[in-house]
């Protein structure tokens, strides 16, 4: 699906993938027309019929008719929703999809709220001008082809008095059109009613600990009510101009009862030309509704092309990259990173365990995400767990494993000997039961280094070359993770991976090959094997003194 | 509301005449002509009147929609989703908070966007016609009338089978949104890793199932809709049936006649159509009630009650027991006689080996956690007492929990200016000020960091230990006389680190501070420390003393020198 081609494409696509549905859609629909075409006539047969008191009719045409237009109807309508439903499915993976692929930093501006109000909302609407807009459009047209050469055929001057008629739900569409702007604005603030829900959510025992629920029933109002008030402003152009269209179908009439007296028909003529009216009030009254779907959609649509257009567009930050080589030194690789203000290189061990130590906020965390960057420019196949790691409400199996299928069962066996490693095969009884744990909502049935080590756990088991760990063993106290790094070394689970990782701890880096210290003024302070750099005997080092200073 | 459709009635009412009027003066032009004047006024009176119904229901619903959805976020956010050993609240994950709040709440808008209200209004506008109708041929008025509402009934009767079919549906689109606000969380990190597409594998699953049942309730909706609009020959059918009984003599009837089959239609026809409407918007409405319901059985905060902030004189621990069995494990989590006591200005420690029950107990105190058996009780200084227990009141809960404060992983830093997340306010009061000045006075560190009350925090930014800092300063200014504070495990630079304490010691000095320590310092520095071990109190007492004589504490802190 290219949703770059903008909503046009789209619909082309749309088109060309169902053709035959549409195809049978419309068949249908002319059907129905025909069917109900014949109506005013038989009305006006019966009018003529009570009039001279003679002959009568024969009612079982009715029911033929009102059996088909119950199945062609039907029909139509079925084949227009279901592609449209493939659609909105279709759109919601592939935006998944691209986001998946997508470098983060496209997006950074786009809230978790935002970015369901697109996924969710949105795509929804898109589906509503699909599935809804254009049958009803479909319905409007195929009704004028059938209906009119039919009143053309009775009365060519009759047509004109469908003038109000056309004239009400034009004037209709334009008002209703120019509410756009306030659906859009509605939509947008309905991503931001979402975020506000998804904050308070995230941070409810935090609200309630402190006795804030307040404020933040206040700041929920506030938003809700701009968004109701944008919404009413749109429905009140709507209120106005819906009225319309009946109104033009009674002018309509009024106007063919002119005509049909200066004409000189007869009085059952009125009968008619007032059926006729009628039949073409459904797909009217239906064209009011286009309208409404349009302009939401249109406004939707906006906002998914922004989106589209946001994550195909490269960050500053990934230009700023994007010449950035992995230069091979020996047994080291050299990635140049921005430091700051200046520029700075950081080596580190290819097959070993490097660790960057350092002050907090003196921008670890920056060469970490920027080094991920380059490395996932380059191809490589690397794992990136963050500070704090996101958990999905989902088992544990597929925590670690994420979207992998078919796993073979060594892969299960080694999953489980890491947990254990890790410290979380207690949290079940048995090895099923453990991988089918669910963790709940963002992890929460598990502590915050429960979530961290499940994390680990993952990246390990990702086969990834690559693995980038921001302060990994924090939230784990010390003596488990010196239970877990002296297993990982001694099962050798740790060899061929290149990892870089940050921490603040001495017992951390004395498990590491390769040490480097930053400063946010200066840069790299020190970098050296670990051996060297903790060896009292070499003489005091920055990184013996920096660690020196944490025990006082 | 009820005088346009007052006005649309009487207007109704004077139609089948008019139209009679109409057909009988076809030969005498001025009357013809008169008749039509007459029309007009009458199509543009009930313009008029369509219009001033829509708005008014338009406010109408506004305020509808916006209380309801005030309603929910705030029943919502004031339930405590107490925990009490394995009975829980029920917990409604995000996604669905989302779609019960939002989507459900829209789903009563739809009723007048989709114009399902206009119905109202045309059911008065037909049944006046009808009425005036059978006046004018009383056996074909009220033969119509009768097979108008059984024709009526057999489909609002047809809509209930309907009814579980969309609840399905809804049920599904529940799970999409649940689905997509858990997926959305994790992509930016994903993009790092060995994803294997979860993001997109997981949302499709859901969508498929979104979109078989959806395609399920359209079948219905579609087939309904036709069966409405396939009356129109029907009713023809029905009406050739009574002519020879009728009194019908003038073909001018046949256009009243005519007219009001075709007018019927529409309303039932709308009952029809718009029934998938009312039906989502029932469905709707019941999500609301059931949401609103697992609320209520829960215990709330009450918003208006005013709580005291009391000074503490002792805080007294008593655990009887507090069991809680995993899911999907056999094993049973015991806290087990666990008794202490606390006065203000004291630190106690806490220590134990990880699943001795630390984090547990804190939470019991934070009042988060409801033990079986056993109570916390809150004594001030002017011998009020507050008890927190199973069989307490919510206002109890509520008492006793504004006199605690919680300092843990779980403590959240939202997304906003760094003011709001120390006072939870929107405005920065010159409290706050003189506090903020205060505080960065004594603290080196928020010096260096250079963060002011205005800037915008950005959580995801910040670091384990910054998180808790801000999380402690938070604390200081809100003054609760009990501070509990589960440390996090996280080497901290020493900067930092220092910072956390001396916010401690500023906290100290008003209150009593529960500290689950993860640290040698903190340990040692705490007045008086507890010992856990498998759920149970071991031992209690100072540094020193339980060096000498708690082989399990001596153990605990050789591990954590190394």
């Amino acid at each position: 699906m290219e949703l770059q081609k903008g909503l046009r494409g789209l619909l082309k696509d749309q088109f060309k993938r169902f053709f035959l549905y549409y195809l049978a859609a419309a068949a249908a629909l002319y059907f129905t027309h025909y069917m109900g075409s014949f109506l005013p006539f038989y009305a006006k047969e019966l009018a003529e019929i009570i009039e001279k008191g003679t002959e009568s009719i024969d009612t079982s045409i009715f029911f033929y008719l009102a059996l088909g237009i119950l199945v062609f109807r039907t029909s139509s309508r079925l084949l227009f929703f279901y592609p449209a439903r493939v659609l909105e499915r279709d759109m919601r993976v592939n935006i998944l999809k691209r986001l998946e692929e997508t470098n983060p930093y496209r997006y950074k501006k786009y809230s978790e709220g935002q970015l369901f109000q697109v996924l969710y909302t949105d795509t929804e609407q898109i589906r509503a001008l699909v599935g809804f807009a254009l049958l009803q459009m479909g319905n409007v047209f195929i009704a004028l082809i059938v209906l009119v050469p039919k009143l053309i055929e009775f009365n060519q001057e009759l047509t004109l008095a469908l003038i109000p008629m056309v004239v009400g739900s034009l004037l209709f569409a334009i008002i209703v059109g120019k509410t756009r702007v306030w659906h859009r604005k509605s939509a947008d603030i309905q991503g931001d009613i979402q975020n506000n829900i998804m904050e308070a959510f995230n941070g409810k025992r935090t609200i309630k600990n402190f006795h804030a629920e307040s404020s933040f029933i206040d700041l929920f109002k506030f938003i809700s009510n701009k968004e109701l008030d944008y919404s009413y402003k749109a429905g009140k152009a709507i209120s106005v101009s819906v009225p319309f269209i009946p109104l033009g179908i009674g002018l309509s009439f009024l106007w063919g009862a002119h005509i049909i007296h200066q004409n000189g028909l007869e009085g059952s003529a009125l009968v008619l030309f007032s059926g006729f009216v009628f039949l073409f009030l459904e797909p009217l009254m239906f064209l009011s509704w286009i309208g409404v779907v349009f302009t939401a959609s249109l406004a939707a649509w906006s906002r998914i092309d922004e989106f589209i257009h946001q994550i195909d567009t490269k960050d500053e930050f990934e230009v700023k990259l994007d010449d950035v080589a992995i230069i091979k030194d020996q047994d080291f690789e050299k990635i140049k990173v921005h430091f700051w203000d200046k520029e700075i290189s950081i080596k580190y061990l290819k097959g070993g365990m490097t660790v960057l130590v350092g002050n907090t906020g003196c921008g670890k965390t920056e060469v970490l995400t920027q080094l991920a960057h380059v490395l996932k420019k380059h191809n490589k196949s690397l794992c990136y767990i963050g500070q704090n790691p996101y958990i999905y409400h989902d088992n544990i199996q597929h925590n670690i494993f994420l979207g992998e299928e078919n796993i073979s069962e060594q892969k299960i066996e080694k999953a489980y000997h890491l947990l254990s490693i890790f410290g979380l095969s207690f949290l079940s009884n048995s090895k099923s039961g453990l991988l089918n744990l669910e963790v709940g909502e963002h992890g929460k049935r598990l502590s915050g280094g429960q979530q961290k080590r499940l994390s680990l756990v993952k990246s390990l088991l990702s086969d990834s070359e690559y693995l980038i760990w921001d302060d990994p063993f924090s939230s784990i106290d010390v003596i488990l993770e010196k239970e877990i790094l002296s297993q990982l070394h001694q099962e050798r689970l740790l060899e061929n991976k290149t990892i870089i990782m940050s921490s603040h701890r001495l017992s951390t880096v004395k498990h590491s090959d390769y040490c480097i210290l930053l400063e946010a003024q200066g840069g790299v302070q020190e970098h050296g094997t670990t051996l060297n750099l903790l060896d009292k005997e070499q003489g005091k080092t920055k990184i013996y003194e920096f660690f020196e200073k944490q025990m006082v | 509301m009820v005088l346009s459709l007052g006005l649309s009635s009487y207007l109704g009412y004077l139609i089948p005449e008019l139209l009679v009027r109409l057909s009988e003066n076809y030969s005498f032009s001025t009357k013809y002509y008169e008749t039509i004047q007459v029309f007009l006024f009458v199509y543009i009176a009930s313009y008029l009147l369509r219009a001033s119904y829509q708005i008014s229901v338009n406010i109408y619903i506004r305020d509808i929609v916006g209380n309801v959805r005030n309603k929910l976020f705030v029943n919502w956010l004031l339930n405590y989703e107490i925990e009490r050993g394995n009975k829980k609240d029920r917990e409604y994950p995000q996604g669905e908070v989302i779609a019960r709040i939002m989507s459900d709440g829209l789903a009563i808008r739809e009723l007048v966007t989709s114009g399902a209200f206009i119905i109202i209004f045309d059911f008065c506008f037909v049944f006046s016609f009808l009425i005036s109708f059978i006046n004018l041929n009383k056996t074909t008025g009220i033969y119509l009338a009768i097979i108008e509402v059984v024709f009526a009934f057999l489909l609002v009767w047809g809509g209930r089978f309907m009814t579980e079919v969309y609840q399905q549906m809804r049920k599904s689109k529940g799970y999409v949104s649940q689905t997509v606000a858990n997926v959305v969380g994790g992509l930016s990190e994903n993009y790092f890793n060995a994803h294997h597409n979860y993001s997109s594998k997981k949302g499709k699953w859901s969508f498929d199932d979104f979109l078989k049942k959806q395609m399920h309730a359209n079948v219905w909706d579609a087939g309904y809709y036709s069966i409405a609009e396939s009356l129109y020959p029907l009713l023809l059918a029905f009406v050739v049936f009574i002519f020879p009984y009728s009194e019908i003599k003038q073909g001018a009837i046949i256009l009243a006649l005519v007219e009001l089959i075709q007018r019927s239609i529409n309303p039932i026809k709308s009952i029809a159509g718009k029934v998938t409407n009312i039906q989502r918007a029932a469905t709707g409405l019941k999500r609301i009630n059931d949401f609103l319901f697992d609320l209520d059985t829960g215990l709330s905060s009450q918003l208006e009650r005013q709580v005291k902030r009391l000074e503490l004189d002792v805080l007294e621990v008593n655990v009887k027991n507090f069991s809680y069995t995993k899911q999907d494990s056999r094993d049973t989590f015991h806290l087990k006689d666990i008794y202490f006591k606390g006065t203000r200005g004291e630190s106690i420690g806490i220590v134990g080996l990880s699943g001795a029950g630390k984090s547990t107990l804190l939470n019991i105190i934070a009042g988060q956690i409801i033990p079986q058996k056993g109570d916390v009780t809150f004594k001030s200084d002017k011998n009020e007492v507050i008890k927190f227990a199973h069989d307490g009141t919510p206002e109890q809960l509520m008492d006793y929990r504004e006199q605690v404060g919680l300092i843990s992983q779980d403590s959240h830093i939202f997304s906003a200016s760094l003011g709001f997340n120390i006072c939870f306010s929107q405005e920065v009061n010159q409290e706050l000020i003189d506090f903020w000045n205060w505080i960065t006075d004594k603290i080196d560190y928020l010096k260096k960091w250079g963060v002011g009350l205005d800037d915008q925090i950005s959580p995801r930014s910040l670091s384990a230990g910054q998180n808790q800092l801000i999380s402690a300063i938070r604390s200081c200014y809100l003054k609760k006389p009990v501070v509990l504070l589960d440390e996090i495990s996280s080497a901290l630079d020493s900067d930092l680190e220092l910072a956390l304490r001396e916010v401690v010691l500023l906290i100290q000095k008003n209150s009593l501070t529960l500290i689950v320590a993860h640290r040698i310092e903190t340990t040692m520095s705490a007045d008086r420390i507890i010992v856990l071990d498998s759920g149970t109190l071991l031992d209690e007492g100072n540094h020193q003393v339980l060096m000498e004589r708690s082989p399990q504490y001596k153990e605990f802190v050789s591990q954590l020198i190394h």
